[in-house]
């Protein structure tokens, strides 16, 4: 009797749902922190689950860290990848074959306030998000911007425009040759190989 | 000879009227929203008659809105004129932002049908779910009447079954009818015959059907009921049809 008790007990605890297989991760921008959201489900939340921040192109790994009660994970924007312009792929380890990541695109933190300075104004902030339109016309109307204001939030709002193309360059550059690169340097070797044949094969005058 | 001709055509355009089943539609541009590149979600509202691919025109909407955990977003002021089926429509943009359960439902203005001689007001929904997260499916958000599914109304496969419980004032409706059709998007498919245009199956005396579905893509199941209260048209009081209508996508395998 009190073996069966105990073997329903123990089918009790094990038969957790079957959704906690599957564990999600999230990542937003929020000022200049970047926020992760680990979970197994909305009403559980991954406790203390392992995560590692990498470079999204060189796969190098720039910082790493442990959910709290909530599954969640803060960080400041790295200034690797404010400077490189590539994105961070955030990976999460929730124990045994519960692992997830997820990309952060670099649009999404350049222009981003650094941490440590203060909130940015209501312009700025306008313009990093990419409503330049507004941009203008605001600034005319607020007081007290300075050259360098200006200079500052154009240049934010550029990074933020340019970073995905930045990021495309960067990858083809790591990129070996593709298929057409190869399939074209065949092409080419077989051409040269043809003329030199045919200079070859005429009969010498 | 121009008059007979008139005639013929006329009684032509009136008799081949099949018994096509309307529906509210409420479709999403995506079923799930797995990645943030495809988290801008277009939804297009329209009243038609889904597996015929007949368009009715439909009206400004009552209301048009999100649920998010039981709470309730108006989102009416950003809809937009749309066509569908070449009758006016409307759309919206919406921007997922975070993961959640996302349960989309328009009210519309009442419709009116001569032909079955009274109002239509068919409460339709659709769910979205977003990165990952599922909780919150099976809640009922209390609307006037609704179907709260029992099968998860995303992430299923072609063929698997379907369970609805149908409420209309929060309690359930023993033996209610519900119809079924398919969205025929693409005019993929032709039913053999006009029975085969609407699926029709009744709920058990706890409020709960079940349907079989045959072949992926998007399917609406319509609960109908009449209200006990009546509306003037014209002077005189006419019955009001109530839908509990909900839109769900069945998908089938992907092969490697």
């Amino acid at each position: 009797m009190r073996s069966v008790l105990m073997i329903l007990v123990f089918a009790l605890l094990v038969s957790s749902p079957a959704l906690a297989h599957r564990v999600n991760i999230f990542a937003y921008v929020e000022g200049g922190e970047v926020v992760v959201e680990c979970s197994f489900s909305k009403s559980k939340r991954v406790r203390h689950g392992h995560i590692e921040v990498r470079d999204a192109v060189s796969g190098e790994t720039l910082l790493q860290g442990t959910t709290d009660a909530e599954g969640l994970f803060r960080f400041p924007v790295p200034e690797q990848a404010r400077t490189s312009g590539s994105g961070l792929r955030i990976l999460l380890q929730a124990g045994e074959g519960h692992q997830n990541e997820w990309i952060v695109d670099a649009a999404e933190f350049l222009g981003a306030p650094i941490t440590a300075a203060p909130a940015p104004s209501a312009p700025q902030s306008d313009t990093a998000a990419g409503s330049v339109s507004g941009g203008n016309v605001a600034a005319s109307h607020v007081p007290g911007l300075t050259r360098s204001d200006v200079e500052e939030v154009v240049a934010a709002a550029l990074d933020a425009k340019l970073a995905p193309i930045q990021r495309e360059l960067r990858e083809q550059g790591l990129k070996g040759p593709g298929v057409q690169e190869i399939v074209g340097g065949i092409g080419w070797i077989f051409g040269l190989i043809g003329v030199a044949a045919y200079f070859k094969s005429r009969p010498r005058v | 000879m121009l008059k007979t001709l008139l005639l013929s055509l006329t009684a032509i355009v009136c008799l081949s009227s099949p018994a096509l089943a309307h529906f509210g539609m409420v479709i999403p541009s995506s079923d799930v929203v797995m990645d943030k590149k495809a988290a801008a979600v277009t939804l297009t509202l329209s009243f038609s008659h889904p597996m015929e691919m007949v368009g009715m025109p439909l009206v400004a909407p009552a209301s048009f809105k999100v649920f998010l955990d039981g709470e309730a977003q108006e989102l009416k002021d950003t809809l937009k004129p749309a066509v569908v089926m070449e009758h006016p429509a409307w759309a919206a943009g919406y921007e997922i932002k975070k993961p959640g359960v996302y349960q989309f439902v328009m009210e519309p203005t009442p419709y009116w049908e001569p032909a079955e001689d009274c109002f239509i007001v068919h409460y339709t929904k659709t769910i979205v779910p977003a990165f990952g997260e599922e909780e919150g499916w099976d809640a009922p958000l209390g609307l006037k009447t609704e179907i709260v599914p029992l099968t998860r109304p995303f992430g299923n496969y072609a063929g698997n079954v379907f369970q609805g419980l149908v409420l209309l004032d929060g309690q359930p409706v023993p033996g209610a009818e519900v119809e079924v059709e398919f969205y025929n998007q693409d005019g993929t498919y032709a039913a053999p015959n006009d029975y085969m245009i609407t699926q029709v199956v009744k709920a058990d005396a706890s409020g709960v059907f079940t349907y079989g579905v045959p072949f992926a893509g998007w399917w609406g199941f319509a609960a109908l009921n009449t209200a006990d209260e009546k509306m003037d048209h014209e002077g005189t009081a006419k019955n009001v049809e109530l839908g509990a209508v909900l839109w769900t996508r069945f998908v089938d395998p992907g092969r490697k």
